[in-house]
């Protein structure tokens, strides 16, 4: 209770310092004999963007906030004809965020860098356009996703459009079946199990349990205001965002053509989208397993290239293996081992090199890089092995020079017993 | 006259050989139970000369500066003939070298040799134990790998602390006010130029005093002779002393050949200024006692008990009177053995609970 009310007294007294002006709101909304929902001014000062702009209620909801405080009556405060606006309706919520969201001068008080068109892609958006077209209150509006009276920017780790926050905060509406029954994409029910798949997948588990911001979230891919999936020639386009060489690689390659003939998802086809595991040489080549044998049967051009691209980065990894043994037993044994270490580094790089020229399937241009990987790695094995001989070398010389110094010492051994028998180290006196 | 005869007597016109045969002939050194100790200060010496030759033959290949020094040790680790070996037995041997001078020290120093009349071989002794530490310090920053940079950083760090001279200290010691390339410089002209001048030249004088009043009797044998329980006994140094040092030398040899070849000596990792410092960075293991005891006490005090304690310990000769009349002095043996086990002690504190 003393808590709450010290918490009350700083709120007012911060509202009073940011905009004296319109105190006629926070005391009425802050009591319950005038209002239900008492949590909107305190939700509104523990840290919305808005008020830390210097904002107050007037400024979204206008009205006469200080003639109905002067004369006590909150009709006069939220005076239609004084511009009051009520709390808006979910249709027409774009629509009034919009009201300074898109006005550039204003926004380039409070923050150059925002963008203005939100609505506008908005409209573009699925969320949009159920909206606009078929008055659908259930899709999401910019409420859904920023909040009320407590939006916080994204780069706030509390917020629900932070980065890491924007899977749950999709979550809400498309992880549920109820919510979503009905909503069709392509003429198919659109499934509610995106999150439980990207929660499993390579990116969901660096964002959801890494913490990392550089892996996407549902938003880099799909959009944030105007979101939409990808369709089928835009995937690569979404992917290649990030795996930009791997997009160049795919787009000037043969499969790029093929595809869009057969309709296939570009980089969905192989990886999957929500689900995407970690991509293994598992997925290339003719074994079990592998993709390209799910399009490609023995005899075909594909088939062939599938196993000399297969056959060639195996090749490169075992030498890269062969090569970092024996370069490890070198060290081990004692053989400065820094180059051998830098070298195989290199040649390493050409093994996640050649990961992503796979995706030109030009058994050509990926025999490049392995071939250079593969040169690098046998010469490393080589100096390598030659330092084990030079070992060898050592511990012969090693073996010798100590037989040498033990026969030296016992023959000054022998020496010492023969001099020392032969002297009285007594001294006598003279 | 053959042609052995001929030689002799050509550098004995010279030089007087006669005269110093005879010398030689004549020289002996005290022989009884505790003589062992005599022959650590030879090793010491002998390991010095291994130092010089093997610094040297580093020296055709080293490169004094940030960009190439570790390159240059690199090179020699791998492509000069033997690169390897006299790089890992100049290591080995300076770490053995500074060993064997603690031992040399304490070992004069519980035996009671540095009383009247050795104060000054004492002081000289005491004098080449810190340059040898000079030389570990400077030596050890040389290859320039990340160890040594950041082991560096901290013992320099502790310059500052000099009273009135601190700052300028620490700038002295690393050409500014990092530990960067001038450092290195710096350091590879204090381990070749100006320590290596100091040393020998104090070590000639250490040497001398040795020379000039012989191997000290340890007192309690002094006593066992003028009670009559025991004999004065003296062995000839030339062959007897001589043949035993030569022993312990090839001995030592070996050791340093063996562990040079079994496990050559690391170079580690490039040093990298940007790279932030791990947890638990050392400096050298014969500075480790005095920086484990800065974790407990005030650096300020530490600093200066290490000054005042390092003062005295030079001076000790003049406070121990009573070893000086001859007489046994236990304090000074309890002193001494309280010291080694501090030093033992805090050392592996340092090593095994480096979080302490």
């Amino acid at each position: 209770m003393r808590m709450k009310l010290i918490l009350l007294i700083f709120v007012v007294a911060g509202f009073t310092t940011a905009r004296a002006k319109s105190s006629s709101c926070v005391d009425c909304h802050l009591s319950s004999d005038w209002v239900s929902d008492t949590t909107i001014v305190s939700d509104y000062m523990s840290g919305d963007i808005h008020f830390k702009m210097g904002l107050s209620c007037d400024d979204c909801h206008g009205g006469d906030p200080k003639r109905g405080f002067e004369e006590g009556d909150p009709d006069l405060a939220m005076d239609p004809l004084k511009g009051y606006k009520a709390p808006p309706s979910r249709t027409a919520t774009p629509d009034f965020c919009d009201r300074c969201h898109s006005d550039i001068e204003y926004m380039k008080r409070y923050n150059p860098r925002l963008p203005t068109d939100q609505l506008k892609l908005y409209k573009t958006s699925v969320h949009g356009k159920q909206l606009y077209r078929t008055r659908d209150t259930k899709v999401a509006v910019c409420t859904d996703c920023h909040g009320v009276h407590n939006i916080l920017p994204s780069s706030d780790s509390r917020s629900m459009i932070y980065h890491n926050n924007v899977p749950e905060t999709c979550r809400k509406c498309h992880g549920s079946p109820q919510y979503m029954r009905g909503y069709k994409y392509n003429g198919r029910q659109i499934p509610t199990d995106q999150y439980e798949e990207y929660s499993k997948s390579v990116h969901g588990i660096m964002v959801l349990e890494e913490g990392d911001n550089s892996a996407p979230s549902c938003n880099n891919c799909h959009g944030n205001h105007g979101a939409t999936p990808p369709n089928l020639i835009s995937v690569s386009a979404a992917c290649g965002e990030c795996h930009a060489y791997n997009r160049d690689f795919f787009n000037a390659s043969v499969h790029k053509e093929v595809w869009e003939d057969l309709g296939y998802p570009e980089c969905e086809q192989c990886h999957g989208n929500h689900l995407i595991q970690p991509a293994t040489e598992g997925l290339l080549g003719v074994d079990e397993g592998a993709l390209c044998i799910q399009c490609h049967d023995e005899g075909d051009d594909g088939y062939a290239a599938a196993s000399i691209m297969k056959a060639q980065i195996d090749s490169l990894k075992h030498a890269l293996e062969s090569a970092e043994k024996v370069a490890k037993e070198a060290e081990e044994k004692g053989v400065e081992g820094g180059q051998a270490r830098f070298d195989l580094g290199a040649a390493k790089d050409n093994l996640t090199r050649v990961r992503s020229v796979i995706h030109t399937f030009d058994p050509e241009q990926v025999s490049e890089i392995t071939s250079s990987g593969i040169k690098v790695a046998h010469e490393v094995e080589e100096i390598a092995e030659l330092a084990l001989g030079d070992i060898k070398i050592r511990q012969i010389g090693l073996a010798i020079s100590l037989l040498v110094i033990l026969y030296v010492a016992l023959i000054l051994w022998r020496k010492i017993k023969q001099v020392d028998s032969k002297t009285d180290f007594v001294v006598r006196d003279k | 006259m053959d042609l052995k005869e001929r030689l002799y007597n050509w550098w004995n016109e010279r030089v007087d050989l006669d005269n110093l045969l005879a010398f030689l002939n004549h020289k002996t050194v005290p022989h009884h139970r505790h003589s062992i100790w005599y022959y650590v200060g030879g090793m010491c010496l002998y390991l010095f000369i291994v130092q010089v030759i093997t610094g040297i033959l580093l020296l055709l290949y080293y490169k004094p500066t940030a960009e190439a020094a570790y390159e240059s040790v690199q090179y020699i680790m791998t492509d000069v003939p033997f690169g390897w070996l006299v790089r890992s037995i100049h290591s080995y041997a300076a770490n053995i070298f500074i060993g064997l001078i603690f031992v040399h020290m304490f070992s004069v120093f519980l035996m009671k040799a540095y009383r009247k009349p050795r104060e000054l071989t004492w002081i000289t002794g005491v004098v080449l134990l810190l340059l040898a530490m000079g030389f570990g310090f400077s030596g050890y920053l040389l290859p320039w790998n990340q160890l040594a940079y950041l082991a560096t950083n901290v013992g320099t760090n502790f310059a500052i602390m000099t009273p009135v001279i601190g700052d300028w200290l620490l700038v002295f010691l690393r050409g500014g006010t990092e530990v960067t390339g001038a450092t290195l410089t710096r350091f590879f002209g204090f381990h070749v130029a100006v320590l290596p001048g100091i040393f020998t030249s104090v070590l000639g004088l250490h040497l001398l005093f040795v020379q000039r009043l012989g191997m000290s009797v340890p007192i309690s044998i002094e006593k066992e002779i003028s009670d009559g329980k025991a004999q004065r006994e003296e062995m000839p140094f030339v062959p007897n002393f001589l043949y035993r040092d030569i022993l312990g030398w090839t001995l030592a040899l070996g050791l340093i050949v063996l562990l040079s070849s079994m496990f050559p000596w690391e170079l580690g990792e490039k040093a990298d200024i940007l790279t932030p410092a791990p947890p638990h960075v050392k400096p050298e293991w014969f500075f480790v006692f005095m920086y484990q005891t800065l974790k407990y006490v005030p650096k300020t005090i530490g600093v200066f008990g290490f000054a005042i304690g390092g003062a005295v310990w030079i001076l000790l000769p003049f406070f121990d009177r009573k070893s000086n009349r001859g007489e046994p002095n236990k304090l000074y043996t309890v002193i001494g053995v309280f010291v080694v086990i501090y030093m033992v002690a805090l050392t592996l504190i340092g090593y095994l609970a480096p979080g302490e």
